[in-house]
């Protein structure tokens, strides 16, 4: 889960221009002042190219926090990788 | 916390999120700007359609924190009908802190039972959003064109769209006789690009039964058409009048010698600024003409320079009449569960123009 975290700081940082470690689990849109629906949109692209994957509408919409993204993230992953031992 | 659909209670709030947001506007929002959400949303208007409704987001103690307002438009497909649901007034308070209230507003826009969501004058920031959501840009409906008529004066107003507002009055207030010099000479002058052609083809008010007329004779030749009748013609017409922010709206139909219609348009007067035209149609061939009597009926009545968005099959005749071409906010994109619904609009064949969505229906 750190590795992923630690990811997805990179991806925020990416986004908008902010600190890494700033961000943390409980991280939430609050938090972020630039973390609108534009920003959320920014944000999804530069996850997507720090983990190669590709995120639908759904997805967006999931993704309401630090926590929630962890999880729609290592979800997708998950999926990812099984595809590819199959 | 969530999207519901917009309900005459949630009007004082919605009117207060557009008057701040949209408008940009300190204060609560005024007693005859309420009214008009009442009247554009509540009343018989023919664009609105109880099963496609307009949407709010609702926060915590019922406070409405996004508003998204949708109008049907009818279309038709090759003589099938389609239900086309355009999204405008688009606006999410920046203190909902939340980046899902925008996404899950558009969501359940495009969630509705329409056959294709649509809007015609996204922003720049829209438009990435939409498109991330499945929108598709319509390239040939995004097309704007401009054509001065008082070079002087529009170049001004050109150079003050990049400025303050106090920058821009003291540049307007400083430039004034230099520009009245520049006109006068740029209109008066034969060989001159700016120079008014008399128009030879002759002018009439053009009434709705006409315009009905013309929009079924002309729409030829395309397999994507708006869809009339007198009621809904005559309704829309008249909204757009009692509208002044853009001018008086001017009608006018053109024919030759023998009373046969050629073409017509309709267009925003407002005399020393920017006539916006709504709808340019007719004969192919007489296009150039028609764009003649268009400009000359502008620079008659005191307008500076003419915009629009060009019908992407008449793009030579424009750029010989000396208009010139830009891609600005004010995009047309467009979703279907169908994609072939949006075919037509991406392949720019369809009969399809400012009067045909919800730009015209800004207030």
């Amino acid at each position: 889960m750190e590795e992923l975290l630690a990811k997805v700081q990179i991806a925020f940082k990416s986004a908008f221009d902010i600190e890494p470690h700033s961000i943390t689990i409980d991280t939430t849109p609050k938090d972020i002042p630039l973390w609108d629906s534009m920003g959320h949109v920014t944000l999804a692209t530069s996850l997507e190219q720090t983990f190669g994957l590709n995120f639908d509408v759904d997805d967006l919409m999931e993704m309401e926090n630090v926590k929630e993204i962890c999880r729609v993230v290592q979800s997708k992953l998950g999926k990812v990788h099984s595809a590819q031992v199959q | 916390m969530a999207v519901r659909a917009f309900v005459e209670d949630d009007i004082p709030q919605v009117a207060d999120l557009y008057w701040t947001l949209l408008r940009r506007r300190r204060g609560t929002a005024p007693p005859p700007i309420q009214s008009l959400f009442t009247e554009f949303y509540f009343s018989n208007y023919p664009w609105i359609d109880s099963t496609l409704p307009s949407l709010v987001y609702e926060a915590e103690r019922g406070r409405v924190v996004g508003f998204l307002g949708v109008v049907r438009r009818n279309m038709s497909l090759h003589g099938q009908p389609i239900r086309v649901a355009f999204g405008g007034n688009f606006v999410v308070h920046p203190e909902a802190r939340s980046p899902l209230v925008g996404l899950r507003l558009l969501g359940a826009y495009m969630a509705g039972n329409q056959d294709v969501s649509q809007t015609d004058s996204a922003n720049d920031i829209s438009r990435k959003l939409l498109e991330r959501l499945g929108f598709r840009t319509i390239l040939p409906f995004s097309i704007h064109w401009a054509r001065p008529l008082r070079p002087g004066r529009y170049a001004v107003y050109a150079i003050s769209r990049f400025t303050g507002p106090v920058l821009s009055t003291s540049l307007r207030v400083a430039a004034k006789p230099f520009c009245s010099v520049v006109d006068s000479v740029a209109t008066k002058v034969r060989s001159s690009p700016f120079y008014p052609t008399k128009p030879r083809l002759h002018a009439a008010e053009l009434d709705v039964e006409t315009l009905l007329h013309c929009l079924a004779e002309f729409r030829n030749g395309y397999s994507l058409w708006p869809e009339y009748d007198a009621h809904s013609l005559q309704c829309l017409l008249a909204f757009m009048a009692q509208i002044h922010a853009r001018g008086d709206l001017r009608k006018v139909v053109l024919r030759d010698e023998s009373q046969k219609i050629l073409g017509w348009y309709v267009y925003y007067v407002k005399p020393g600024a920017i006539g916006e035209v709504v709808q340019i149609g007719g004969a192919r061939q007489y296009t150039k003409d028609i764009l003649d009597h268009l400009f000359y009926d502008a620079w008659n009545h005191g307008v500076i320079g003419l915009h629009g968005v060009v019908d992407s099959r008449l793009m030579d005749d424009f750029s010989e009449k000396r208009c010139f071409f830009m891609c600005r906010a004010g995009w047309t994109l467009a979703h279907s569960r169908r994609p072939e619904l949006i075919e037509p609009l991406n392949s720019g064949d369809a009969f399809f123009s400012r009067l045909d969505g919800e730009w015209c229906l800004h207030f």
